[in-house]
């Protein structure tokens, strides 16, 4: 379900093209929220989640981003720019942090985020918010867009198939795993990584705040 | 496991929603730095004032289906404009108001009831473009001081000169006036 009004959206943007100032506040206004949202949780930098929203809006403002209306909404349109963006920065960290950057694939080997580059930010005040949004941040990035687009901000699965531009049966398969995956880390099921990658190499940065067990969640009840 | 930890009664998948709940309650809240819009405003106000002003002065051959009225606009709107003026200064100098006065002489009162009389015409206090672009007119009744009619080129009869005259105004929505009759 779009958070937004897609014909509202049309208008403002082809109002925001003709010089309108007032029509360029109101769609950042109205989308600034959810990218920040969706960008925070994918990177886990408030900084970063700032520049991405920021360059989102500068490349629409400059037109450089091909909207095409026929293709989808506009807020799935900027999430799916949002997600490149996210995609090429995580790249570009892999490259200083580490050389097994692995492709967008769906292998359970794959569902853990290898690294962090850069040391988590507490973002919330929260705590048990707080350690499910560091859950979160281990997960594999393209399992986390799924999870993130749906459970965060109540997308469809076509949506997010769109936006993640894979189908529909991938949408579901990783959602599932995901969720799976989020609840083993909460639980504890999982060991920090840098007790399982510890051959000689430094520790990841996802290791500053280990997987520890939330409350309400136990092994036993997993088990 | 410690025994100590409360027992997890409630399926897993229902623990992990109320977790994921906590955590959306939590974002709901969360929004891009004000700093990023002011940026970004900036950032739109140059993109536009270097853009559009640029497409308005864009020269073009005008095509047939444009018309020969928007070449007309194009390079004979100021020898318009300046017709306009000297047709509206011509106007008022002939109207019953000029006609009074250069009747009666200096008695202002006198000249400004007889036009009153006549026609009730108004005097353009603003250019005619802005006062058919206001929206809203609205018209008021006022007391104006005889010595701020000297203004606008109405003769001042010293011994009266600190008395006012009655006025209907017309007023823009912001208050500004557009235009204005003396009412006898």
């Amino acid at each position: 379900m779009p958070l937004t009004d897609p014909i509202q959206d049309l208008a403002l943007l082809t109002e925001m093209r003709s010089g309108n100032t007032a029509a360029f506040a109101q769609l950042y206004r109205q989308h600034q929220g959810p990218l920040y949202r969706f960008a925070l949780l994918r990177c886990g930098s408030a900084a970063a989640a700032a520049d991405i929203v920021q360059e989102i809006f500068l490349a629409l403002l400059n037109n450089t981003l091909k909207f095409d209306p026929s293709r989808g909404v506009l807020q799935g349109f900027l999430f799916g720019v949002a997600r490149n963006f996210l995609s090429k920065q995580h790249e570009a960290n892999c490259r200083y942090v580490s050389n097994s950057h692995a492709p967008d694939t769906d292998d359970a080997s794959d569902e853990l985020a290898d690294t962090v580059a850069g040391p988590l930010e507490r973002l919330l005040v929260n705590e048990a918010a707080e350690n499910v949004r560091v859950a979160l941040q281990q997960i594999s990035p393209h399992f986390r867009d799924v999870l993130i687009l749906y459970e965060m901000h109540d997308l469809s699965y076509l949506e997010i198939a769109q936006i993640c531009d894979i189908d529909l049966g991938t949408v579901r398969s990783r959602l599932s795993r995901a969720r799976a995956r989020l609840l083993g880390l909460l639980k504890g099921d999982f060991a920090p990584k840098c007790e399982r990658n510890a051959e000689g190499q430094p520790p990841p940065v996802t290791c500053a705040r280990p997987t520890e067990q939330i409350s309400g969640f136990t092994r036993e009840a997993h088990s | 496991m410690s025994d100590t930890k409360p027992p997890f009664i409630s399926p897993p998948d229902a623990a992990l929603d109320r977790a994921l709940d906590t955590l959306r309650r939590e974002f709901e809240a969360l929004n891009t730095p004000r700093h990023i819009e002011t940026r970004l405003m900036t950032a739109f106000a140059t993109v536009t004032a270097s853009t559009h002003p640029l497409q308005s002065k864009k020269l073009r051959i005008p095509s047939r289906r444009d018309g020969f009225s928007r070449l007309l606009g194009q390079w004979f709107a100021p020898g318009v404009a300046i017709s306009a003026s000297v047709a509206m200064a011509s106007w008022m100098m002939l109207s019953p108001l000029s006609q009074a006065i250069d009747d009666v002489g200096t008695d202002t009162t006198e000249a400004l009831a007889y036009a009153s009389d006549a026609v009730n015409p108004f005097i353009a206090l603003q250019s005619l473009e802005r006062i058919a672009m206001e929206p809203t007119p609205r018209l008021i009744a006022a007391n104006v001081p005889r010595t701020s009619l000297a203004a606008y080129g109405v003769p001042i009869n010293p011994e009266i000169a600190g008395q006012s005259v009655r006025t209907e105004m017309l007023v823009a929505a912001n208050g500004q006036p557009l235009a204005m009759r003396f009412v006898p």
